[in-house]
């Protein structure tokens, strides 16, 4: 499809210019990407949904981007955005059914495999409060598929301040998950 | 930074690499102190599931809304270059104001005579009258643009 040396910066510019192919290469190039970040915390049967808004959200907003930032970090701003619109609607959704996260919750574990969507659950809501730079560093290998190595280049770091923050991000949602875990009535992990 | 904390780093990151190749077994044998963590990396794996992607229905259902958007969208321009394109066009459009201005200024301040009701005076009047008369325009242009 799109030539992988064309950069993002250009195709925003042909998009913006009204080229819809620009925008369909650039969309297929992040499309995974945004959807692995989307399921690393939300819901999975939100995922898509969550992900078609953040699309429809970049098309309607790519007019506004002046260039000033580099297009990923735009888009990663907006996916955070559109993730925390979802947990606004949710909650104001659920305060109007007078149900708690959690009640919504025991549904899920009801309708599927109860603890691994319990686990799932936790481990979402402690990537939600993590740190943004834990939590980037984290999608940045897990959803984005960068290697240490091309983490180290996007941030500016070296290779081991890389590994070390990784190291501290994963110990931060650790901690996180176990607090919640151990909190959680008829948890099972540890 | 101490050692020991470099090694873990290492370890844990080469563990991570070995986890998202499908292959945990083969990063080697992992030191106690990094056990939870490994069970970390584990379940973000499980969970994110990187190598999975979108389903090919999902693709073309959103290809296909994302179209029928693009669509209902108005007519785009590259504000990035508009603004360098407006802010050129300001800048000419007061140049040809202030040389007009100047011009006619000076005709009817100095009452030059030598070209005034001649054919070629009346061309020149015209001219400057029109230079002027586009200066105005392209301001007034730049400034609805800028409101809209």
């Amino acid at each position: 499809m799109a030539p992988p040396d064309v950069s993002d910066e250009h195709l925003v510019m042909q998009a913006q210019q009204g080229d819809q192919e620009a925008f369909l290469i650039l969309y297929n190039r992040y499309l995974n990407k945004v959807y692995n970040r989307v399921k690393s915390r939300v819901p999975l049967q939100d995922a898509e949904d969550v992900t078609q808004e953040i699309f429809i959200a970049v098309l309607r907003s790519l007019p506004t981007f002046e260039h000033r930032s580099r297009f990923n970090t735009w888009l990663y701003t907006l996916v955070n955005r559109q993730i925390v619109d979802f947990y606004r609607r949710s909650y104001r959704k659920q305060e109007q059914q007078v149900l708690s996260l959690e009640a919504s919750h025991e549904l899920d574990l009801a309708a599927e495999n109860g603890g691994e969507v319990e686990i799932r659950i936790l481990m979402q809501q402690a990537m939600h409060h993590l740190p943004e730079n834990y939590r980037e560093v984290i999608l940045l290998r897990f959803a984005d598929g960068l290697t240490f190595a091309e983490i180290a280049d996007a941030r500016q770091q070296t290779l081991e301040a890389t590994k070390s923050l990784y190291r501290r991000a994963i110990q931060a949602l650790t901690e996180r998950v176990n607090r919640k875990s151990s909190g959680s009535p008829g948890s099972t992990t540890g | 930074m101490d050692h020991q904390d470099q090694q873990l780093d290492e370890q844990l990151a080469i563990y991570t690499d070995a986890v998202l190749a499908g292959k945990p077994d083969e990063s080697g044998d992992l030191p106690e102190a990094l056990s939870a963590e490994a069970a970390t990396v584990q379940l973000l794996q499980a969970i994110i599931r990187p190598q999975e992607g979108v389903e090919p229905a999902f693709r073309h259902q959103l290809t296909k809304t994302l179209k029928a958007e693009w669509r209902q969208q108005p007519r785009r321009s590259a504000p990035a270059l508009w603004k360098r394109y407006r802010v050129a066009m300001t800048l000419a459009a007061a140049c040809l104001l202030l040389i007009a201005g100047l011009w006619l200024a000076g005709v009817n301040t100095l009452n030059s005579t030598d070209t005034v009701g001649t054919a070629q005076g009346t061309m020149e009047t015209l001219l400057v009258t029109l230079l002027f008369g586009a200066g105005v325009l392209t301001l007034l242009f730049l400034l609805l643009r800028r409101r809209s």
